[in-house]
């Protein structure tokens, strides 16, 4: 792939990425933190970039918050674009990767990432596994959003967690994942500027 | 990092106003970020330095490693240690954790050993206060981000704190076991035969489980970790704390996490059940009969006594009786 030229028409590029990077960047790993820490439960990401379009607020915050040289990006075909090539080589500075095996962190849609190769870590280090930033349609409690009960570290007693935009085929992969405990990938689920953390600890039922 | 370097274009010009990439509320997000409450603080950090010490490469690795330390409990992921400008043992890990979970809003409390005014706290505190320019306290209460060397705070943690101990040897099979190789094979295999051999044997020689600091744990029925130094008494403390626990040990490289509500069982045996301990004196200068007391030997004929080793809590407790003491007396 040629490093897209700027074109006139082109969206303002510029204003990807965070103007202060390093108190920028520790407020928002404090928000993916505790969405990590306690999961079910959607967090906020305050706004200090634009988004890189399609991706939400909260994929590109992440993203530039925990992407680097050292930490490859994969994203799904469906959400790349000029504005996330420009966010991924220049704002993030991650290494190409041409296969999602050889990712830290893969972006997109869940339809796009259910049936990738992932790496799921080993017995003996099973945090070199990839982390899942999936764009959803919401977390609001409507009729046709996937009722999740989650259960685990982080959660007191049990959370339900609403994921508008899948259907079952997500809490099946959600419940595969868990079982391989501790292997597995860990996910950050990701809507407009809200985030949810789903660790590979957390059990799912559907409720 | 970051695309802009001057936050002043950060203005949405007539350029951007109709672009694609901006939703909605790409409008209202681009005016947040004139009004950061950061702002002045970042400002006064010293001169040359990066906002809390680390340059951003370090602490992104740091919190690539921290998120992967909470989605696997008690399991010990290795990081990329670096040089801090304070010796190992003194809390390397502990601080880099810290550095890379500071934000300019937090409050920061160091403890050692309990105490908030012993050298390692103080110097602690005071890099931070320098680095980061985080406001720093000694109550419990008003903290959001507690560093502290081998104890848990008396007063129970809440939802919006996170604690982080320093932790010299991360490995809890590592005096059974001196092998990385062969300990790391005997996490994965989840063969942790030879802990209770060690207990056993304690019981055999001692009649009961000598071991009183650094008692291992099982955590979320998983992995056993090593809760660091802190006294055995403090152990049921990390068991469905509501507060994140992180550890951090330097030399050996090594993060760790117990995550908000997650089980952690201090092992044990069905007919030796986990004891914490208990004192048959009262704290000397408060009373408190539920706090971890220290030793202090207080002359050369054998004097001694012992208080709480917590000096936020003691000190407090004290504040009040005298207060209470006092406007019994204004009454009279």
């Amino acid at each position: 792939m040629a490093i897209a030229t700027r074109q006139p028409n082109d969206p303002p590029h510029g204003q990807i990425g965070f103007s202060k990077p390093s108190v920028d960047a520790a407020a928002s790993f404090r928000t993916i933190l505790n969405a990590v820490a306690r999961p079910g439960s959607p967090q906020t990401v305050a706004a200090k970039t634009l988004a890189a379009a399609p991706l939400s607020l909260a994929a590109t915050t992440a993203l530039l918050t925990l992407a680097d040289a050292d930490a490859p990006v994969w994203l799904t075909p469906d959400v790349r674009s000029d504005a996330t090539d420009h966010l991924i080589r220049f704002c993030v500075g991650a290494a190409p990767v041409s296969h999602s095996g050889q990712a830290a962190f893969v972006c997109g849609r869940f339809g796009a990432i259910e049936a990738l190769e992932l790496p799921a870590g080993s017995p003996d280090y099973p945090d070199r596994s990839a982390t899942l930033i999936i764009e959803t349609d919401g977390f609001a409690a409507e009729p046709d959003a996937l009722a999740l009960k989650l259960s685990g570290p982080g959660v007191d007693g049990v959370a339900l967690l609403h994921v508008a935009g899948f259907g079952s085929a997500f809490a099946r992969f959600l419940q595969q994942n868990a079982a391989q405990f501790p292997l597995g990938v860990d996910l950050l689920l990701t809507h407009g500027d809200q985030v949810v953390g789903l660790p590979r600890s957390t059990k799912v039922e559907v409720g | 990092m970051s695309a802009v370097d001057d936050p002043t274009d950060l203005t949405l010009g007539s350029e951007g106003s109709d672009a694609s990439v901006a939703e909605a509320k790409g409008d209202e997000q681009i005016a947040d970020l004139s009004s950061d409450a950061g702002d002045d603080r970042i400002d006064e950090t010293i001169d040359g330095y990066n906002f809390a010490y680390l340059d951003e490469n370090t602490k992104r690795m740091i919190r690539r490693a921290i998120l992967k330390a909470v989605a696997i409990p008690g399991y010990q992921t290795p990081f990329a240690s670096r040089e801090m400008p304070m010796p190992y043992g003194w809390g390397t890990g502990g601080v880099q954790v810290t550095a890379a979970c500071l934000t300019p809003g937090d409050t920061l409390k160091v403890i050692d050993q309990g105490a908030d005014d012993t050298t390692n706290a103080v110097s602690i505190r005071q890099f931070f206060e320098k680095t980061a320019r985080v406001d720093t306290t000694t109550r419990t209460e008003d903290a959001t981000v507690i560093q502290t060397r081998h104890r848990i705070p008396e007063k129970a943690l809440t939802e919006d704190q996170i604690i982080v101990y320093q932790v010299p040897i991360p490995e809890p099979l590592r005096y059974l076991e001196p092998r990385e190789t062969e300990t790391r094979k005997m996490h994965a295999l989840e063969e942790y035969g030879l802990m209770h051999v060690k207990l056993y044997e304690d019981i055999s020689r001692h009649g009961h489980i000598a071991t009183t600091y650094a008692y291992p744990v099982m955590v979320e029925d998983r992995y056993v970790t090593d809760p660091s130094p802190i006294p055995k008494f403090d152990n049921p403390k990390l068991s469905n704390s509501p507060a994140l626990q992180l550890f951090g040990a330097g030399r050996e490289q090594r993060i760790y996490a117990i995550p908000p509500y997650t089980k952690v069982k201090s092992l044990d045996f069905e007919d030796y059940p986990f004891d914490p301990g208990q004192w048959p004196q009262a704290c000397a200068l408060c009373g408190a009969e539920d706090s971890y007391l220290d030793e202090i030997i207080t002359d050369d004929a054998g004097g001694r006594m012992f208080v709480c080793s917590d000096t936020d809590f003691c000190s407090r407790r004290r504040a009040e009786q005298d207060a209470a003491a006092t406007s019994e007396e204004g009454e009279q």
